[in-house]
């Protein structure tokens, strides 16, 4: 095995075009489940049972069953809903609707380890409750949790992966894809691993930069 | 609904068993493996733990699927031809090794550095300190997270499924394709990974919670 071997350029246009629909899936799927996250989060702290006991048993279920069953139920049940949605859209739903759990998870730890008496702080200074959570409590418990939201983003970008089930031509499929055409086939992966290795670095340190950038001593 | 069920229980039962089975299996290899790279990690001379530091990098960087198709398909060309039992439970075990290094070395750091530093000064050498002081100190601090950690290692026991290994969910992809009900099988197999998880969740925040109040 030499070095020309290893980086087989012939590769490089089809492993691109994957490495685009694994960044697009994980862009498009965690953007959802940190928006989703949020209501989540609240409703499952809420202390109202009408509304925690529907987000908890929804965080719990989807947490506790594997990315790959989700895949397949939602593969297959939009199918008999008659529903014409894509492979690939039917894929960012499958991952949203783990990585919401997830995320919610990480909101609530973030959110319940910011002091509570900044609560009666904003009340005394008339604050609304609205206004105390957006301006004072919201925005602590976001830069508190940027390291874990990154490190869910790189599980994230891994789990993109189990999308090639079915079908979508992301990274792992393409190069599955590739790797059925030629003998090449560990040179193949090899370069698979380095293209994730790399994806997963950039998302590392742009969550590193950004928690310094942040952070209040800066 | 409930006739396709009871036919197919006690494929889906057996499944289940493979399923556990190559969890405790990954689980005990992992934690093992994990707990000597920590060893490595904290306390090594310097080019075996940049080493552990490199396999532990790499192996958090790229998917678990991508592991078992380089074994699945790739290996084959290199000559290297795993049954894929064998095979699987390497990959698996391999790969859990690198998150499982984590857990220990972070219990391991955890502990103060003067307990190491009073040790030596009191004439012990480095496996006696680790054996009667520093491990079981860090084994209280990980069992709860390697609880969770099983919880990860069953759903991810899943994707063996995807290089034909027979398990959970390949048991459950033979059973639809014979039946065409995807809903009920699918279903059923949901809830039977969700009653291991959830069941090891509970217990993983149990630990958590024990250790937190019983170690001030």
């Amino acid at each position: 095995m030499d070095i020309s071997s290893v980086v087989e350029l012939r590769f490089l246009p089809a492993l691109m075009e994957g490495a685009t629909i694994t960044v697009e899936l994980a862009a498009a799927s965690g953007l959802l489940s940190l928006l989703f996250a949020l209501p989540l989060a609240l409703l499952s702290m809420s202390g109202k049972r009408l509304l925690s006991a529907p987000a908890r048993a929804y965080i719990e279920i989807t947490r506790n069953v594997p990315l790959l069953i989700i895949v397949y139920l939602a593969y297959f049940g939009l199918a008999v809903a008659g529903s014409s949605m894509s492979a690939f859209a039917c894929g960012i739903l499958a991952l949203t609707l783990q990585n919401s759990s997830y995320i919610a998870e990480i909101y609530r730890g973030a959110l319940q380890s910011v002091d509570s008496r900044q609560w009666e702080g904003g009340k005394a200074l008339g604050m609304t409750a609205v206004q105390t959570f957006t301006i004072a409590i919201l925005p602590q418990a976001l830069l508190k949790s940027l390291p874990a939201l990154f490190n869910q983003i790189v599980l994230l970008l891994k789990d993109t992966s189990v999308i090639s089930v079915i079908s979508v031509g992301e990274l792992l499929m393409q190069s599955k894809t590739l790797s059925e055409k030629t003998a090449s086939t560990y040179e193949l992966f090899l370069m698979v691993g380095a293209i994730y290795l790399i994806l997963t670095t950039l998302v590392t340190l742009t969550g590193r930069v950004l928690e310094r950038y942040l952070s209040f001593s800066h | 609904m409930f006739d396709t069920l009871r036919e197919s229980g006690w494929l889906l039962l057996e499944g289940t068993m493979w399923t556990i089975l190559l969890s405790l299996v990954t689980l005990l290899l992992g934690g093992v493996m994990g707990f000597l790279l920590a060893l490595i990690r904290v306390y090594g001379v310097w080019p075996l733990r940049a080493v552990v530091d490199a396999y532990v990098y790499v192996v958090r960087g790229i998917p678990l699927l991508l592991l078992l198709f380089f074994m699945y398909y790739g290996l084959p060309y290199m000559g290297i031809d795993l049954p894929t039992l064998p095979g699987g439970i390497a990959v698996m075990s391999l790969y859990f090794t690198a998150l499982m290094c984590e857990i220990w070395r972070g219990a391991l750091q955890s502990l103060p550095r003067g307990q190491l530093e009073a040790a030596r000064a009191l004439g012990m050498r480095l496996p006696l300190a680790l054996t009667i002081i520093l491990v079981p100190q860090a084994v209280r601090a990980v069992a709860g997270p390697l609880v969770n950690m099983a919880v990860l290692i069953v759903k991810s026991t899943s994707l063996v499924s995807i290089i034909g290994l027979s398990e959970l969910t390949m048991v459950g992809h033979e059973i639809i394709e014979r039946t065409f009900k995807p809903f009920e099988i699918l279903g059923a197999i949901a809830v039977i990974y969700f009653s291991i998880c959830y069941g090891l969740s509970r217990l993983g925040k149990a630990i958590e919670e024990k250790v937190q109040y019983g170690n001030p």
